[in-house]
Parts: C-alpha cells; structure tokens; sequence
C-alpha cells in the first residue's frame, strides 16, 4: 500500500489538533494510503529526501505561521514539482506567511464567517474526481479564498453561503506533481462526513497519473 | 572565484528579441568577474542539476512557446532551481509565464504590447523600496516597448522600476520576488539594443545578476 505522511500540530494546535482526525483519515483513506503522522516536533525537520519516501503529504499545520521554515517550504515545493502529492485540508490552507505555498494551492485564505450549518453542493464537472459525489450538509466554518489568477484549478464541490457560492474542494497538477485543497474539515467529524470526495482525490493521487 | 551564469535567448529564430548583439551588451554589463559558463537558445534537456552549476540563471527567450514539447521538464527544472537557490533573471520577455507554474513564480505574465508598432520614450524610476538592488539608481529614459501585464496578486514581489507616464500614472515594470530559497528579477525594459546601453540601466541589469545570485 502507499504511504502517506499527516503533517500537523498536536500539542500546540489551539483550535485544531491533529487528535482523532489522523484517526479519521485513516478510515477514509483506508486501502488506498497507509498513513503516518508528524507533530510539531518532527516535521519542521523534514526534508526533501524523507518526504520523498511518502506518495502523498497531508498538509492541516494550524502553526505553520510559526513552526515553517525556508527549508521547509522549498522542500514541499520540490516534492510537489517533482511528482509528489499534497492534499491541504482545512487549517492546512492557512498559509499567509509562506505564500509559496499559496501558489501551490492556487488560493489566499481571506477569512471566515463563524462555525455554522452549511451546504456544499458538487459542481457540473465531468472529471472523475466529482463521480459519486452527493451534495452535504455539515457544520464547519466556512472559508473563503482568492483564487489564483493564472493557475486553472478543477472546483469539484462548492460552498454556499448567503447568496453565493464558494470554491471548497479543487484539485490541479502542478509542475509534474498533483495538489488538492479540501477548505471544511474543522473536526473528524467533518473529516468523515466528506468522506467520498476524500476518497475520490485519494485514489486520484495514488494513482499513475 | 568567478561567478557562473547561464545566458539563453534566440539566435536562430527569435520572434521579436533576437539575442544576437544584445549578448555582448550582456557580457560587457557583467564585467570580467562574471563568467558566461553557458550561452545557448536550447535548455529543454537541461534537470535542474544542470542549472545548479550556475549561480544565476538570465533568460531572454521570446520563443518560449515553440519549446512546449518538454515544457513541463523545463518547467519543472527552473522551479526546482530556483527555489532550492537558485538565481533567475527574467529580461524584457514575459512568455516564460505562458506555463502556470512559471507566471505563478514571476509574479506575472504579458497581457499586451500597449505600443506594439511603436517605441515609446519611457522614464523609468525607482521605487521606494529599500532594496540593494536600487542603490545608487537614478531614473532613466529608454525607447522601448510598453506591456501591459497581469500580475499574479498571490505572488508577493517587491516593485523596483515604475514606467511613469505624461499623466503621472506609474506602472510596475521591474520587481523582485524571494521564491523558496531562490531570488528573482522580472525586468520589463530591453527591446532591442538601445535599453542595454543605458548606463543606469546597465548598473540595474548586473545589480540584478548580483542580487539574485546572492552576491549583493
């Protein structure tokens, strides 16, 4: 099986710690990526050479705005423009003070609304990723993103809030590898309830291209 | 010891912006200490190891769509070069950003020519930024062409050189950006010979190069 690697915080983390979402990662992506975890204390070290022994990065740092480095970012951008996976789920979009990373995703983080029943709605896209995927309604905060002005990303399913509606899960290659961005999952719970889209870009990403 | 830097733009079939003649400019504009340790149009091949023997990297390609065969090694390899390190000195052309990955990385990419069948005297003036790359840069007038670009808002880029027009409108024509671990100047100015002559626009060009390959 592929392995993939949870990058997060567990102690530090104030509103969104890694506990029992690594579990619930596990369930989704169960049979598709084996996954392994570093905390705060692990991953500031990793580099481009350990990270090239997972497929897949899972990017939910909520302290990234203190434990990122120089090193650390240009490793991830390596990975990604390599060959390597990197799914950004939730806090992990939250990247303001390494805006590589922003490339990356193809999304700013602006800001959110508070915590509150939403509806996530899938697009009309034709892709694989969007197969099988059934409108939710979860509780989450709802956040909101500029979107990149040249890199095209695929919005598989959509926010509504208010009036409008609001990218929530996308997905791109970017260089040689693929990147995917999943802006709900506040808790395991959510983690769960999006289960299927989840599974979608997992299989997508473990496979060959 | 000496600097290394890679050179490549068109000789055998440039668009617009043949290298030929500009690349003496070059080579006089980075001086003796500076040695050019490849000059080539054709880099599709190049890994980004390749690129590491350099310590700055200067494009002045106006046919780099006609290279998209292996666009994405190439692609791949400046990104790779650049944000482990690497210095990147993009010149006068913008078609590099006709792939995603690289305009995301430059900040930006051509829209248009606002004077496509004419050359515009244009004074160009430092920003206020307090950057080296800036020091002791007085403004300067060039005949040149005139872009329109789109820029990427979620690249943070430092501006270094406004075009200010007759009516007091000042538009981004050269910048900075700090990307990974690697250093970038986008320049606008260098239609054609007359740019590369400007004495200040020669200190700004090998400030540029310094500056990028972290010698400045």
């Amino acid at each position: 099986m592929k392995k993939a690697i949870l990058i997060g915080d567990y102690e530090i983390a104030r509103l969104h710690p890694l506990a029992g979402i690594d579990d619930a990662l596990r369930e989704v992506f169960k049979d598709v990526f084996e996954i392994y975890t570093a905390n705060e204390k692990v991953y500031p070290n990793l580099n481009y050479n350990s990270l090239t022994q997972y497929d897949l990065i899972i990017f939910m740092s909520e302290k990234w705005s203190i434990t990122a480095s120089k090193e650390l970012v240009a490793s991830l951008v390596t990975y990604v423009v390599n060959g390597g996976c990197l799914l950004a789920i939730h806090h992990g979009l939250i990247v303001n003070n390494t805006y590589e990373l922003n490339l990356l995703f193809a999304s700013r983080y602006k800001g959110h609304a508070p915590y509150c029943e939403l509806d996530y709605l899938p697009t009309e896209s034709d892709c694989s990723l969007a197969e099988g995927i059934a409108p939710i309604t979860a509780y989450d905060e709802p956040y909101m993103f500029d979107m990149d002005v040249f890199k095209k990303t695929n919005v598989i399913m959509e926010m509504v809030y208010g009036n409008y509606k609001y990218p929530a899960i996308w997905f791109h290659y970017w260089g040689k590898g693929k990147v995917a961005c999943m802006a709900p999952g506040h808790s395991a719970e959510s983690i769960r309830v999006f289960a299927a889209p989840l599974r979608n870009i997992g299989i997508w990403m473990s496979g060959d291209k | 010891m000496k600097m290394k830097v890679f050179l490549s733009g068109d000789y055998t079939y440039p668009l617009f912006h043949p290298l030929t003649n500009v690349d003496q400019e070059i080579f006089e504009i980075l001086g003796s200490n500076i040695e050019i340790a490849l000059n080539t149009e054709h880099f599709e091949t190049l890994e980004a190891w390749d690129y590491k023997k350099f310590d700055a990297v200067i494009l002045y390609n106006d046919h780099w769509i006609d290279k998209s065969p292996t666009v994405h090694q190439q692609v791949q390899a400046l990104i790779d070069y650049v944000v482990l390190g690497g210095g990147l000195v993009v010149i006068h052309n913008f078609e590099p950003g006709v792939d995603y990955e690289i305009a995301q990385m430059l900040g930006c990419s051509l829209k248009k020519t606002l004077t496509p069948y004419e050359r515009r005297l244009i004074r160009y003036v430092p920003a206020e930024a307090d950057h080296p790359i800036l020091k002791d840069i007085n403004s300067f007038e060039i005949e040149d062409e005139l872009f329109d670009l789109y820029h990427d808002d979620l690249c943070e880029k430092t501006i270094l050189l406004d075009a200010k027009l007759d009516n007091g409108v000042e538009i981004p024509m050269a910048w900075s950006v700090e990307f990974g671990l690697g250093r970038i100047v986008c320049t606008a100015p260098g239609h054609d010979i007359k740019a590369f002559t400007n004495p200040e626009y020669r200190k700004f060009l090998r400030n540029s190069v310094l500056w990028t390959a972290k010698r400045l």
